[in-house]
């Protein structure tokens, strides 16, 4: 586990983290939608 | 048919399967009448530790969630305006009237002076707690779910003037029933936020409410299809023409749902994890055990649900569809029992009575032929022709 000194860093830290997940669920969810409805057409 | 056979088809039989419902119903009555007349404490294994046993884990968070199917599908057809689906509305509503009606069953075996269950509405109210809301949104929708499958049964005793007046209704009720399931869903999680200290970080964040409430459209879409798979192995004859004709589009329609909402779902751990930062926790048995469960039983099945739904191979969609139930069981045993309380010995922990197990196949068992009661008879898996054009 990560050391922080201040609540400062924690918040810094686990936000940052999680405005990066948010980042890769926008990407993947994008992705599932288009693999869900890709072949919709067929 | 001739006399002789037709009284040969309506004589009753000693089958394997009625014999081992007869003897469940036999040993849920004797527990039952164990329950209230010597108390709690001659039945469970509950103590001051784990007031919330097997009855809450089990029969009411697994229950709740599980008749989830009622308003979704309900959402499905009449605000989003998926028509295609209408056929599922009936089962699905059924299912979750006959799932309430059985959670509050439960609560009166599980609450100590069940008589005063509806004290909360008349006597004594809590308004700030997450228990008054569950409480009042479960006695609203229950009435709701009634109201919502009474045409099938006012169409089976030729009520029709009734019949058109609760139909009419039908919009407000399903919007009525989307706003109190919202509402519940995310409370039941949200009873848990009171406890950060007792609960493994894992499982505990802040999240929990909005977990429960993605997970319950999770196991609502699971269950209808689940559910559509059974009744077509097992009242396939008393299924319509549209309802065995669309009944795979619809497998694939809510795997395509349920594979976007555990993807989102999964998310929404990943992000309770990185806020309270429980990274460590992972590297642990317990870290091993919820590794299980998300990978196991969430994003296993989103992905399975995906390629089936993309691939239209619905028996992989039905076979999923069980982990996804299976999935949120775990879930919510793992909220409400392994998780909590992880920090005490295990010589201290809950394990529950086999009376305590009796009981939930006792109710279980109820639900199921009360369903079989009521598709029977009632025009729930097929549409009078009267009727059928609305």
């Amino acid at each position: 586990m990560e050391d922080f000194s201040t609540f400062h860093e924690f918040m810094s830290f686990t936000k940052g983290l999680t405005y990066v997940l948010m980042g890769v669920m926008l990407v993947v969810l994008g992705g599932l939608w288009s693999f869900l409805n890709s072949r919709d057409d067929d | 048919m001739s006399q002789e056979t037709k009284a040969a088809g309506t004589r009753f039989q000693f089958t394997p399967g009625r014999l081992l419902v007869g003897g469940i119903l036999l040993l849920g009555l004797v527990v039952t009448f164990l329950r209230f007349t010597k108390g709690l404490g001659a039945v469970t294994n509950l103590d001051h530790n784990t007031p919330w046993g097997l009855w809450i884990s089990f029969d009411l968070l697994c229950g709740v969630a599980l008749a989830a199917g009622g308003f979704v599908t309900s959402a499905a057809v009449y605000i989003f305006g998926l028509k295609k689906y209408h056929f599922a509305v009936r089962p699905a509503v059924l299912t979750g009237f006959l799932g309430y009606a059985l959670v509050v069953l439960a609560l009166t075996y599980d609450v100590g002076i069940p008589w005063r269950l509806p004290y909360p509405f008349i006597v004594q109210p809590g308004p700030t707690s997450f228990l008054f809301e569950v409480g009042l949104c479960v006695a609203l929708y229950l009435t709701v779910l009634f109201l919502e499958i009474s045409p099938a049964g006012l169409e089976w005793l030729g009520k029709s003037r009734l019949r058109n007046i609760v139909v009419k209704m039908t919009l407000a009720l399903t919007v009525f029933g989307v706003i109190l399931s919202t509402l519940h869903q995310s409370s039941l999680g949200g009873l848990y936020l009171i406890a950060p200290s007792k609960m493994h970080p894992l499982w505990y964040s802040s999240y929990l409410p909005l977990g429960f409430f993605v997970s319950s459209i999770v196991a609502g879409l699971s269950m209808v299809i689940f559910e559509g798979a059974l009744s077509y192995r097992f009242l396939r004859h008393k299924m319509d023409e549209e309802h065995i004709r669309n009944k795979d589009d619809l497998a694939i329609g809510f795997a395509k749902a349920a594979s976007f909402v555990l993807a989102g779902y999964l998310f929404i751990q990943l992000v309770g994890l990185a806020v309270g930062n429980d990274w460590a926790y992972l590297n642990s048995g317990y870290g091993a055990w919820y590794i299980l469960e998300m990978g196991g039983f969430v994003a296993l099945p989103c992905f399975l649900f995906a390629l089936g739904a993309r691939e239209k191979n619905v028996r992989l969609i039905r076979w999923t569809a069980v982990l996804g139930v299976l999935g949120i069981v775990l879930n919510r045993f793992n909220v409400s029992l392994v998780a909590f309380n992880w920090h005490l010995p295990l010589s201290e922990r809950y394990f529950p009575s086999w009376m305590e197990f009796a009981i939930s196949i006792f109710l279980v068992t109820l639900g199921v032929l009360a369903y079989t009661f009521v598709v029977t008879r009632m025009p729930v898996l097929y549409e009078y022709p009267e009727y059928s054009e609305e």
